[in-house]
């Protein structure tokens, strides 16, 4: 269980970095990107990417608690 | 007129052997080389005793001797098993299903020529 | 344009259905079809965070700040991320003691404090009205854009009250807020209906969304590429830099990330969807990204449809119309009306589920407790307090809704729908410091809440609540000077600017204040006056620790109540039915009937607090006890006591279940080994049982005829000799049995001192043929040798694989005719990276049964003509262990009376199972297998 709580509250520090300045000014810049500009590109495809590592860390752990584990600790 | 013995083993040179033996000791003998014969040769017509060797293709030994025993004119005849499988488990088996006696493979001539004898109340 | 009433009817339609769908969820959940326990569910409630402001209001600020407006939708992404941390503890806590909104759990946190709940309660209704205003303002706005487009200026004459379209809204989210929001007394019930029918709204507003971001991206302007292609080359969309920068900077993004973070914790419709309304923990599980993709899915258009409107219409139809406007403008009359459908749901949702949530807290929080203090309602007074409680509700509903229009009235229509949203977010992010820190350190304490609270309210009450009065011209002179000069022209005071601190904008700035003094006040306080109370303590720790400690725990009341008064005072609040019961249940629970003189146990006391907490808040609930117990509750000590006493007990029978399953696991385990073993006894048994019978079968002739001979010396010398012949013949075939034997049992323990080199399998089929041409020779038998194939390189040991070939020679020539026979050794390529060989005979063939286990040890092929020489029923057995151990595979194909064909196929050299592994694995394959020679030894 902790582990999870762990793995998220990195994953979130590091979507409060990515999602941040000064990060946002590498990218705040007149191009395109797959005729996109740049910055709608980068900040859909972190947030996407950040949302699927949830998805999966979420659904691998619910799958594993199944009925041969073993009692979980609380806490 | 001489008793007839039958002999059934799928090993040639056993039933040759054993043919050997018989002949000597004056019984006539009949052969064959595995159940299903060996219940045909029954039906044919009767012996005075059989020699059943309990490893064999085609109805094992025991199968044989669990039919004579089922049968009721043939349930008098006196069977005597030859089995290469030494354990007691084996022997056990084999008076359950109802032979009379019961030899281990290899047997000494003498020890076969007397069973015989003894169950043909000689 | 279209006709006024086909919009009238669509709304109504729209509400029908809406009622239609709360009242169907709220009777099948009634009749135990729970249609909220689902996790998809309960992600599409707490959707409701989607307000009018995200369906109008963030196109609107994209036109002016770009994609800055994704910070209200990246915030809340961020601490989904930490739901299953934070949110899940919230839920753990206020399921457990019964927690109804954001202002009880933190009164009950500092230790069942009133006027902490009673100030959040506050704080959430100055937080809400504004909000509700705003959908209100959004409804009537899109309902005249609707009507009235192209033309967007209204000249408001002829505005009466009854004309407004807003008033009729309100009416009917007050009803609707009723009749599905105040169903149960006890605020601990789930409102399915509501639940359902908001879940639906953002079902529809989601598709309503997507359907016009797809028709402006799509339909006006062939896909996106070309959309930001015109929109790069339009010279105002150019200027604002929208595109290519982020305006307002650092400070803002920032702020605006931290406060929409905290505002889908803390805003109380927030809190009532993801918290009082869960079913099931592991559902946030599923919300907690499955949130963050519909907050990335229903933005997905929103840029795309503020650069169209702005390349469209330029300045001449408000932004936060563009919505509606594009559609119509291109005369898409029945998308419009979708749109407005969508922007309606979204409105109502937000309101319906904000009023019950404020209404909540209004009620217990503030209005139950004062009528408790003022009335002195005591345990003696009889009444049905459950009607008074509902009734109550009902009128705050009423009330909050008509506060809600009384401010759209006034002022709403002076603001873009972004900044009133904002300005709640301030209001409620005070909640954030008591809350968070108050969950994970229990030293918070409740007088640094209270101050806390109280000055981070105070600040955004003067930072953003005064100066938007004033903007709105409420507040005359004063309102004018204040936002020129600051108050009373003292510059250093301005609201938007306080000690000179001017760079932000007004929101960052009063959030940067708020939550400085907010957190400053009750740090300081928890840290410099660290004395709590004894029930403080008690909560704190109840709080902190919850993952610890189990249901049952939490008693504090030593003094006596009589079970009769306790029952008196539920069935108060729950109705005499329920209120006996649950008495009923406890003393079933308890082993015993409970007769109403005697002194309750401790446990029923809390019981009945908790039941109370959820009709009437915490703090109440207990205020409404301790008049009923007489004598001192426990101290912080005394509950701890028990407490930790409890979780001792708790820990031990972790330990105790943690060891009986690791006990059973090793019971598993030494079955499963013991059966193992009893399966490799057997096997051991029949292997012994077999050599024994294939020995005892040669030497029964060698000592019969033995004995025959020595008993019978004048026998004639031919017999004699046939005799002798029987003899040799016999002992030949025991002495190649037992070398078999031998064979078998060093193939299948020592394969890993084999040699391994290349072989050509193609030369060693030859050599074996050459070996083997003796028994040929001597049956009369055609051998014929075809070599296929050039590359016939496997790696092996070449003594065994010649064995091999050997083996199938010999087995060939065993059960071909004499003089008839005719054999075929080929090589060639086989399957995959494989060389094959295989040998083709024209004997008896095979039968399908016995294709099976020819290869097993001592399987002899059936019905055999007399005479022959038998084979000792291990050449094959010995064939496919060889073949195993080269990573090959042997099998045969026949038809009985055609013949038969042995193939092997060994795997080139060079191939991946060409090196030793390959031999080691299969030493460790047959020990696991263990075979009877193996285990014999």
């Amino acid at each position: 269980m902790s582990g999870t709580g762990e793995r998220l509250l990195a994953l979130a520090v590091l979507g409060a970095v990515l999602l941040n300045y000064p990060l946002l000014d590498l990218f705040a810049v007149d191009g395109h990107l797959f005729g996109l500009p740049v910055l709608f590109c980068y900040l859909f495809t972190v947030w996407g990417g950040l949302i699927g590592v949830v998805a999966l860390l979420q659904r691998r752990r619910s799958r594993q608690r199944g009925p041969t584990a073993p009692p979980e600790s609380r806490g | 007129m001489s008793r007839e013995i039958l002999i059934v083993d799928d090993e040639a040179n056993i039933v040759l052997s054993l043919q050997f033996l018989m002949r000597q000791s004056g019984y006539t003998v009949r052969t064959a080389e595995d159940g299903e014969q060996a219940l045909a040769a029954l039906r044919e017509h009767l012996p005075d005793l059989v020699l059943l060797d309990v490893m064999m293709p085609r109805r094992d030994g025991y199968e044989v001797c669990q039919q004579i025993r089922q049968t009721p004119e043939w349930s008098h005849l006196p069977v005597i098993m030859l089995t290469a499988k030494g354990r007691e488990v084996e022997r056990e088996k084999g008076l359950a299903m109802g032979a009379d006696d019961y030899i281990t493979k290899p047997f000494a001539t003498q020890e076969v020529v007397d069973v015989v004898r003894r169950h043909l109340g000689e | 344009m279209l006709a006024p009433w086909v919009v009238v009817l669509a709304s109504s339609l729209y509400v029908a259905l809406l009622f239609a769908i709360a009242y169907t969820a709220d009777k099948l959940g009634d009749r135990g079809h729970s249609l909220v326990n689902n996790p998809y569910v309960y992600t599409l409630s707490i959707a409701v965070y989607c307000t009018a402001w995200t369906f109008y209001g963030s196109v609107g600020l994209a036109t002016e700040s770009g994609l800055a407006f994704l910070t209200i939708y990246l915030g809340p992404t961020l601490m989904a991320l930490l739901w299953w941390v934070v949110l899940r503890k919230i839920v753990r806590i206020s399921k457990l003691y019964r927690l109804t909104s954001v202002a009880d759990f933190i009164a009950a946190r500092y230790g069942k404090s009133m006027q902490l709940g009673a100030l959040a309660a506050i704080i959430a209704l100055f937080g809400t009205t504004p909000y509700i205003a705003l959908q209100l303002q959004a409804v009537s706005s899109s309902f005249d854009v609707l009507l009235n487009f192209p033309q967007t200026q209204l000249d408001g004459s002829g505005w009466w009250l009854l004309e407004d379209k807003a008033l009729y809204v309100v009416v009917l989210l007050a009803l609707f807020t009723i009749l599905f929001g105040t169903r149960h007394i006890d605020a601990t019930e789930r409102l399915e209906g509501m639940v359902v029918a908001v879940a639906f709204e953002s079902i529809v507003k989601l598709v309503a969304f997507l359907a016009i971001g797809i028709f402006v991206t799509f339909i006006l302007f062939s896909g996106p590429f070309e959309l930001f292609r015109q929109a790069a080359a339009d010279p105002r969309i150019q200027e604002l830099e929208l595109l290519t920068s982020l305006p307002g900077g650092y400070g803002s993004w920032i702020a605006m990330l931290a406060l929409s973070a905290l505002a889908i914790l803390f805003l109380p419709r927030q809190w009532q969807v993801s918290v009082v309304e869960n079913v099931d923990e592991a559902h946030i599980r599923t919300a907690s990204w499955l949130f963050p993709l519909y907050l990335l899915v229903i933005n997905l258009f929103v840029l795309p449809i503020a650069l169209a409107g702005m390349i469209y219409f330029g300045d001449w139809v408000p932004a936060d119309t563009y919505v509606l406007a594009l559609p119509l403008a291109h005369d898409q009359n029945a998308l419009g009306l979708l749109v407005y459908i969508g922007g309606f749901s979204a409105a109502t949702g937000m309101a319906i589920v904000a009023t019950i949530a404020v209404a909540i807290m209004i009620s217990n929080d503030i209005v139950v407790p004062a009528l408790l203090r003022l009335r002195r309602f005591s345990s003696e007074q009889r009444g049905d307090l459950a009607r008074l409680v509902v009734t109550i509700r009902r009128v705050v509903i009423c009330a909050i809704l008509a506060l809600g229009y009384l401010y759209y009235l006034l002022i709403a229509d002076l603001f873009a729908l972004v900044s009133i949203g904002l300005i709640a977010f301030v209001a409620v992010a005070q909640f954030a410091p008591p809350v968070l820190l108050g969950l994970f350190w229990k030293g918070a304490c409740r007088r640094g809440a209270l101050a806390g609270l109280c000055g981070g309210f105070l600040i955004w009450l003067y930072t953003l609540l005064l100066p938007s009065l004033a903007e709105a011209g409420v507040l005359g002179h004063f309102g004018l000077v204040l936002l020129a000069d600051g108050p009373f022209g003292i510059e250093w005071l301005h609201p938007h600017a306080l000690f000179g601190l001017g760079d932000f904008d007004p929101i960052a700035h009063a959030f940067f204040w708020s939550m400085l003094v907010n957190l400053s006040l009750l740090i300081g306080l928890s840290l410099l006056r660290p004395q709590q109370t004894d029930i403080e303590r008690i909560q704190a720790a109840l709080f902190v620790d919850v993952f610890l400690r189990s249901e049952r725990d939490a008693r504090f009341w030593q003094g006596s109540a009589t079970v009769g008064d306790l029952q008196n005072l539920l069935a108060r609040f729950l109705g005499y039915e329920r209120a006996s019961a649950i008495v009923h249940e406890h003393g079933e629970y308890r082993g015993r009937r409970l007769s109403e003189t005697e002194q309750a146990h401790p446990e029923l006391v809390h019981h009945i607090e908790r039941l109370l907490a959820g009709s009437i808040g915490a703090a109440s609930a207990r205020v409404m006890v301790s008049s009923i117990v007489k004598g001192e509750a426990l101290s912080y000590e005394g509950v701890m006591e028990i407490l930790d006493a409890t979780s001792r007990a708790i820990e031990y029978s972790r330990r105790l279940e943690q060891k009986s399953w690791q006990l059973e696991k090793a019971t598993r385990e030494l079955r499963d080994a013991n059966e193992r073993l009893k399966e490799v006894d057997q096997l051991k048994d029949e292997f012994v049982s077999m050599v024994s019978h294939e020995l005892r079968t040669p030497l029964t002739s060698i000592r019969a005829f033995g004995e025959i001979l020595l008993n019978n010396p004048e026998m004639d010398t031919g017999q004699r000799r046939e005799f002798l012949e029987v003899v040799v013949r016999e002992s030949e075939r025991l002495t190649r049995l037992i070398n078999q034997v031998l064979d078998l049992s060093k193939i299948e323990s020592g394969s890993s001192e084999w040699q391994l080199e290349e072989v050509d399998l193609g030369r060693l089929a030859r050599e074996a043929a050459e070996a083997t041409q003796q028994l040929f020779t001597d049956r009369n038998t055609r051998l014929e040798v075809v070599i296929e194939s050039e590359q016939t390189a496997v790696k092996g040991d070449p003594d065994r694989l010649m064995q091999l070939v050997i083996n199938l020679l010999s087995n060939a020539s065993k059960f071909t005719e004499p003089d008839y026979g005719e054999i075929e050794l080929r090589v060639g390529d086989g399957h995959g990276d494989t060389v094959r060989l295989a040998v083709t005979d024209n004997g008896p063939g095979i039968s399908a049964e016995d294709q099976q286990r020819i290869f097993d040890k001592f399987h002899q092929v059936s019905d055999l003509q007399a005479g022959k020489p038998k084979g000792s029923g291990l050449g094959l057995a010995i064939c496919r262990l060889i073949t195993d151990a080269h990573w090959g595979r042997i099998w045969v194909e026949s038809e009985p009376g055609a013949g038969a064909t042995f193939s092997c196929e060994l795997p080139r050299a060079g191939g991946e199972h060409s090196t030793l592994t390959g031999f080691v694995d299969f030493a460790e394959r047959n020990a696991a297998r263990l075979s009877g020679s193996g285990a014999a030894r």
